[in-house]
Order: structure tokens, then sequence, then C-alpha cells
């Protein structure tokens, strides 16, 4: 079943992307503060904690499990680094160091209470989420909240990188993405000359309309003093992890345990170590999300690492194009989903729309995409069943 | 067979040792006390009624169970299996009935899960893509003599494309000791010829091939000795040419023995 949803997985990636252009115009038409440049700069900052932390959920949506925790172990994360650093005085590098052992520690943990033990993963991190909101009120200090202006932490998010990096991490991405797409193309046979033709103008066309999209952003974040470093960041771990998953034994691994558990384990995988690897993933997401968050935030407090984060980075990386299944998907969709969701939220709120009709369809689009790869994987399934 | 070194430096004897194997599924025992062995160049094998334990052995000597009590021992040393992974480096070769593929990955990946060649690279160890594929088609050919296309996914394969890549898989460690579970079950006539020659040709490279086929008459031309099973228990062992595929079958529906069984055995256990 999986075969054939991977593909629709990857095409409903770029679509999606396109309905996010298509979304722009459309607010921008509507109200055309939606394209200047502070407005996109704006949005750019609010969502690059959700995109990140959508990288983890992807991986761990990739390997058959789900998180409801990652926001809560970020805001924890990085309440601990925030404290140490500000109200202890340790230097910011050991403080944050510290922050990430903590985020990656509690996710392995409940990686080893899913795969040791046996309990779902809904249920594991449901628990963790609702456990660390109190360990989050034990971290802060007794006036619940840590002030980052004017310290290291709190600049991260205002340090910007000039525009041409930007362009030459766009320009670098284009050739290696349309190398690898062109190298696929040619090295795959026996499938029809148009079907071939098809999947090599959609890949491409995919990749060309991202880095156009790179390009765009570097020159209206130039325009507003540069890249900020979550930003780049964020696409630096999107490419990274991209490459991960096709090029690396542990991406196959992934998507094998995600697919089909028991015959992953029949080939003689570890699904407890893929499964652990995947938490370890989103640890490392879930504390750079909350470090991001508290910088564009000036601080932390008891609202740090809120649910309502989690659930958007669910709805993103699935709206993307990520089964809600196991084993089908992409990191890109991560960054896809986030930018249309964000791009939503955005322009309903420019257009004075209120915040429960936000709310309301934002919702909607994440059943409308679960429903989508619902029927898909469905007809992909009896597909496979009549060939 | 036995504890004898004289008999254990014979060629012949158990290179595979099951000695009293137990296993229990929430109280009710599917295995009872089973007993066999496996010679190298030997094609044995297993037969029984559903629920006989046929594939509860397959499934421990794979690794993904374990027993509740009793040993298996590979070339006379004692081994235990905590995972599929321990039993495919001891080099059981297995293709499980349902083939266990993962049917989001192409064909290549499938051969090469959990043993994938990489690249070597300073930092990253990137996956060496075009050596496995090119060594999985080689592998497939030289199975099949088809031609193939490694990258597609195996849930676009018919059946019989399916079983071969499994098969290959299986093949691909080189495996002292393999096990078929139903191997024929869901092929055409001239891919059920195919898997015969190979699993004669296994034999006659010194492998141990254990079998697990309803097929009786299938039984008769390729087995050099079956096992029979019935209710989780050894019932009979009997060499090639020993039996008639009718007495076989009365044998593991418990209404006759086969020749040299033990006529001490109740017939409805």
């Amino acid at each position: 079943m999986a075969g054939a949803a991977n593909w629709y997985a990857s095409g409903r990636t770029a679509a999606i992307a396109l309905v996010t252009v298509l979304v722009w115009i459309g607010f921008d038409l509507d109200n055309s503060r939606f394209l200047s440049g502070d407005n996109i700069a704006g949005l750019i900052d609010q969502i690059v904690p959700v995109g990140v932390l959508s990288v983890g959920m992807a991986v761990v949506l990739l390997s058959g499990e789900i998180d409801l925790s990652g926001a809560a172990v970020g805001g924890v994360a990085a309440t601990v680094a925030a404290r140490l650093a500000v109200g202890d005085g340790l230097p910011a590098g050991l403080a944050l160091l510290i922050g990430l052992g903590c985020a990656v520690a509690i996710t392995l943990v409940e990686a080893l209470i899913i795969t040791g033990l046996g309990v779902p993963s809904f249920i594991t991190t449901l628990g963790g989420m609702i456990a660390l909101g109190g360990v989050l009120l034990l971290v802060l200090p007794s006036t619940f909240e840590v002030n980052l202006a004017g310290t290291s932490l709190g600049a991260i998010n205002t340090t910007e990188i000039p525009a041409w990096v930007g362009y030459a991490i766009a320009a670098v991405s284009a050739m290696l993405g349309s190398w690898a797409v062109l190298a696929k193309h040619r090295s795959g046979s026996g499938q029809p000359p148009a079907a071939r033709r098809a999947a090599l103008a959609l890949r491409l066309g995919g990749v060309l309309v991202l880095c156009a999209i790179g390009v765009v952003t570097s020159w209206v974040l130039g325009g507003q003093g540069g890249i900020p470093v979550p930003v780049l960041a964020m696409i630096a771990i999107v490419v990274l992890g991209e490459l991960a998953l096709r090029k690396t034994a542990f991406g196959v691994h992934l998507l094998a345990v995600g697919g089909s558990r028991a015959s992953a384990r029949r080939a003689g995988l570890s699904t407890r170590v893929v499964v652990c690897g995947a938490f370890a993933v989103l640890g490392v997401m879930a504390f750079l999300s909350g470090i991001f968050d508290a910088s564009l935030d000036l601080g932390v407090s008891a609202s740090s690492g809120p649910s309502s984060e989690v659930l958007d980075a669910i709805a993103s990386v699935v709206v993307g194009g990520t089964s809600l299944f196991g084993g089908a998907g992409s990191i890109t969709s991560a960054l896809v989903g986030v930018a249309l969701i964000g791009s939503i939220t955005n322009g309903l709120l420019l257009l004075g729309v209120s915040v429960a009709l936000q709310s309301i369809v934002t919702g909607l689009i994440l059943v409308a995409a679960v429903a989508v790869d619902m029927l898909l994987s469905r007809r992909a399934a009896t597909g496979q069943a009549r060939a | 067979m036995t504890d004898s070194p004289l008999l254990a430096a014979e060629p012949r004897t158990g290179y595979l040792e099951v000695d009293g194997l137990v296993h229990r599924f929430g109280g009710r025992t599917v295995l009872d006390e089973v007993s066999f062995s496996l010679s190298r160049g030997e094609v044995a094998c297993l037969v029984g009624e559903n629920g006989a334990g046929k594939s509860t052995i397959v499934n421990i000597l794979g690794g993904v169970l374990r027993p509740a009590d009793g040993a298996i021992k590979l070339a006379g040393k004692p081994v235990s299996f905590g995972s599929p992974a321990d039993a495919l480096e001891a080099g059981i070769g297995i293709v499980y009935q349902d083939l266990a593929l993962c049917d989001n990955l192409s064909i290549a990946e499938n051969i090469f899960l959990a043993r994938e060649k990489t690249n070597r690279a300073p930092l990253v160890r990137a996956l060496a893509r075009r050596a496995m594929e090119a060594e999985a088609s080689e592998l497939l050919h030289s199975l099949t003599a088809a031609a193939w296309d490694v990258q597609q996914k195996t849930s676009r394969l018919s059946g019989g494309q399916r079983q071969s890549v499994a098969i290959a898989r299986a093949m691909l460690l080189d495996p002292s000791i393999v096990i078929l579970d139903e191997p024929t079950a869901a092929l055409s006539v001239r891919h059920v010829d195919e898997v015969h020659r190979l699993i004669k040709g296994l034999a006659s490279r010194g492998r141990a091939v254990l079998l697990i086929l309803h097929d009786l008459n299938e039984v008769a031309e390729l087995a050099d000795k079956v096992i029979a099973l019935r209710h989780g228990r050894v019932i009979g062992v009997s060499a090639r040419g020993a039996y008639t595929v009718d007495q076989l079958l009365l044998a593991i529906n418990g209404v006759g023995h086969l020749p040299g069984q033990d006529k001490d055995l109740p017939d409805d256990l």
C-alpha cells in the first residue's frame, strides 16, 4: 500500500507548495499588506519554532509512531537553558548543551517506554505532555518567568545573516537537487517512458519551486535587515534531514519500520533502535524549537511549550504530505505544511477574521488533509490487491 | 540425533539439531518436546495440519519467538536467538509465508534491508545505492533468469515476483540453513518448477533446507526426510521412499501411522 502512497505523498507535497503560493496571491489581492516585507518577515519568524518541531514530528510519524509532548519538551529544555544561562550565569553554550541533553533524555525515556513496555506512543507522549507541564512549573523560578531581553539567548532571533547566503544556499540546493533528480531519472528503467517523464517533471518542478521560494524569501528578508539565524537553521535542518532520509541506512530503516514493523523486524532490523533514533531526533528538534520560541518571545514562562504548538506540528506534517500511518512522506513536508498553515493563519489575521474562525479553518484543513490521506492509501491498497 | 562423538564426526549427522522444543501461547501448548535434526545437503519437510506447530517452529528458528524450553544446536554448538538479527547472523535464512517484505520500499532496499552497503565517506555513511541495485539485479537474475527493475516498489509486483524477491533476500547472506515456509503456495506452475530447482540446487551445494509444504505430492518429490507433526508433537520421521503419500496423509490426520512411527504414541494426542 505504502509504495503507491509514497508517490501520492510526494506529489501532494508539491501540490501543497503550489497551494501555498496561490494562498499568498489570494491574500495579497485582498490585502496588499500580506506580501509586504515586514509581514512576510514576521510570518516566517512566527512559523520557525513550529517548523523545526515539525521536522522532529515528521521523523516520528515516518517511524509509525506519534508524539504529543514535543512542545512541552522544548518548553522545559529552553527553560532549563534559560535559567542556567541567565539565573546561574553559566556560559550560554554550556547552558544550551545541558538543555539539549535534557530534551533528548526525556524523549529517549518516552521511546524506551514505548518500545520496552509496549505502551502506545499516543498514550506515552500524552502522559509526557501532561507531566512536563508540571515539570515546567518546577524548573521555572518563583516568578514563573525568565526574561531573555538583552541576553545572548534572546539575541539568537535578532542575529541576521546577509541575504546573499540565502541566494547561495538556494542556488546550490537547486543544482544538487536537479542533479539528484536527473541521476535518478537516468538510472531508472522498466516503467513506461510517459510515467518516467511525468515523475521527472514533477520532481524537477518541486525542486525548482522550493528553491525559487528560497530566493524570494532571502530577498524579502534581506530587505528587512537579513535572514534571522533560526530561519537559516530551519532551512538547513530540512535540507540535511531530507538528504539523511534518502541517502542513509537510517532513513531506509525509518521507512521500513514505519511501513511494516513486523517485516522490518524479521529482516533483522532492531525496531527498538530505530524508534529510539526517531525520538532522539525529535528531542533535538523540540529543544531547538523551544529555544527559538524563547528567543522570539524574549523569555520563558509558564505558557512556554503550549500543546497547541505540537498539534500545529502534527497538522503541518500531515497536510504537507507525510502519512499519519507511517512509512510514507518526507522531511520537506514539515516545511511545506507549516508554510501553508502559517500563511492561512496570518492572512486571516490580516483580513480581520476572528480568532475563532482562524481555529475553525485550521482544524478543517487538517481533517481534510487526513481524509485525503485515508482515501489515497485506501486506493493504493486496493490497487495492490488488484495487481 | 545422539550425543555420540563418533556420530557427530559423520558428515551426514545433524547440522541443525532441535531438542525438546516447547512453546506455549497463553497457556495452550503449541509445541510439545519437538526434536529433529537436519544435515548439510539434506531437504527436510515439516508436514502437519493447520495448527500442528509448523510455523511456530519456523518463528523460533528465525528468532521471532523464544521457546519456553528446549535447545537448538548449530554445528554442535548451542545457540539462542534473542532477535531475528541473531538468527540471520548464525546463518539461518528464512522465506516467511507472508514473505516479510516492506511494500513501501524498493526491491533493492528490501533485499539489502538491515545490511545496506555504504560509501566510505569521512563523516556520513551514505547509501551505496548503485552497488546495491547492481548486486540485487544480479542476484535476482541468477535466481529467475529474468531482467529486473530493482528500483520498483515491491507493492507493484506479482505474487511470483514477490516470492523471488523474498528468496533473493534470504540468499544474500549465503545462509547455511535455508527455511522456506509454503514457498510454492501462491505460484504458477512455471514458478513452482523454478522454486523446486532452487531448492534442489541449494541442497546439492551443501545447504541444509527445511521446508513447510501442504501439497504432499510435492513433499514426496522434494523431501529427503519428512517430519510429521500433530498437535505440536513430532509423530514420526520418515526417509524418502519409506512412506507413501497416503500413509503420510493418514498419519498427520491422526488416523494412521508412518512406517517406523512410535506405536506407543496415542493416536489422539
